[in-house]
């Protein structure tokens, strides 16, 4: 599907950073007792409207990474240490923050501005059959339907 | 946690979204949340009501919130603690510290050298309008709907329960500027109703024009989009 951006000014074009997913390489310290949440984690621009929804996200999950560690251990069960939870946390995240970059990315471009009035009827018309094609779900069936409580498979395994 | 539903009732509840061409036709139509489906319709509302509702509930559970202080990053972390510095001077040292600070955050110098948002190269106004003081041909359009026309896109998405006060953006092209630049220009409300007159010239149709041309500047946002990246500085 390849994820391209919108444009970005004072990015080399010709580098293999224009197909690069933007997301920062990690939202903790070393140490994992520094966290990053939301946008200050994830800026993403407002097109699929996400925002909000990722830093509601990030904040369930990491409220469960947290209550584990901070929870006794059952007594057949070997602890995980706070920054190996964390780790996790943050690699599910990650994939989850990367897959709805590559979306919001994606629906952009149709915003712009035609150069005439053809191309906006062709656009149309692409557009008319790319909702038919995807139906009610507009194939966005993935997007709606994370729990926050699919992080807790995460942290377990 | 009851939030939810109490929020819900002060804001816009939906399923479809509406993809529409500049001549009210619809191409297409989404579902933005369903109670069916995914358990859930969308609900769109002012942010401020999210958060008065949050902030009732850290009141009710005893959470400690400190007005009136700017955290300025985070000073040091060990193995069991990190030490955040304000900009009065005041350390606090805790177990954990989230950095929830938003785009440009300060915590996140710390956790990721080198990483400042980059600016996509455009920027969305937006607003608000009452239906009331719209022509009646808006009762004819699907809300909400994503209006697609030559000129680009144009959102109209109410916010309200009754569905009588509509959101708009748009998005357009813009030149980079500084940050002291961008604040500038946030606070300009009437060139920002400048820009949006300007986009909605040509390529309209004329309830969306007329929205561009009547919608009180003070009453006018906009969005530089940003994203972020690891080491993009070298």
């Amino acid at each position: 599907m390849g994820s391209y951006f919108l444009g970005i000014e004072g990015v080399d074009t010709n580098s293999s950073r224009q197909f690069a997913v933007p997301d920062l390489k990690n939202y903790t310290s070393p140490t994992r007792r520094v966290i990053l949440i939301g946008d200050a984690a994830h800026a993403i621009p407002p097109t699929g409207g996400q925002g909000a929804a990722m830093a509601f996200e990030d904040a369930q999950t990491l409220a469960f990474a947290l209550a584990r560690f901070a929870r006794p251990t059952p007594p057949n069960r070997s602890a995980q240490s706070h920054t190996e939870i964390l780790e996790k946390w943050q690699a599910h995240r990650q994939s989850r923050v990367a897959e709805v970059h590559v979306f919001t990315t994606r629906g952009g471009d149709v915003r712009k501005s035609a150069p005439g009035p053809v191309v906006t009827y062709v656009k149309e018309w692409a557009l008319w059959g790319m909702f038919k094609w995807w139906g009610p779900t507009g194939g966005l069936r993935w997007l709606y339907e994370y729990k926050g409580e699919d992080v807790i498979g995460a942290l377990a395994a | 946690m009851g939030i939810y539903t109490r929020i819900a009732a002060q804001g816009h509840n939906y399923e479809d979204l509406y993809f529409l061409n500049g001549r009210w036709q619809v191409l297409g139509q989404i579902w933005n949340g369903s109670e069916r489906e995914y358990n859930y319709k969308a609900l769109r509302l002012n942010r401020s009501i999210v958060r008065g509702a949050l902030l009732d509930e850290c009141a009710k559970r005893g959470v400690e919130i400190r007005y009136g202080m700017k955290c300025v990053g985070v000073e040091s972390e060990t193995e069991s603690g990190a030490t955040v510095k304000f900009d009065n001077g005041e350390t606090v040292t805790a177990d954990f510290v989230i950095g929830a600070d938003g785009i440009h955050s300060h915590i996140r110098e710390f956790v990721e050298k080198d990483s400042e948002p980059i600016f996509t190269g455009i920027m969305s106004i937006g607003g608000v309008v009452d239906r009331s003081s719209l022509p009646p041909a808006i009762n004819d359009v699907p809300l909400p709907g994503f209006v697609f026309a030559q000129a680009g896109g144009f959102a109209l998405m109410p916010t309200d329960f009754k569905r009588q006060k509509i959101g708009f953006f748009m998005q357009m092209p813009q030149a980079d500027r500084s940050r002291d630049e961008w604040t500038k220009i946030a606070n300009d409300k009437e060139e920002l109703s400048r820009m949006l007159k300007k986009y909605c010239e040509k390529g309209w149709p004329d309830l969306i024009k007329g929205i561009a041309d009547t919608a009180a500047p003070e009453g006018l946002t906009n969005w530089p989009w940003v994203l972020t990246f690891s080491g993009l500085k070298e």
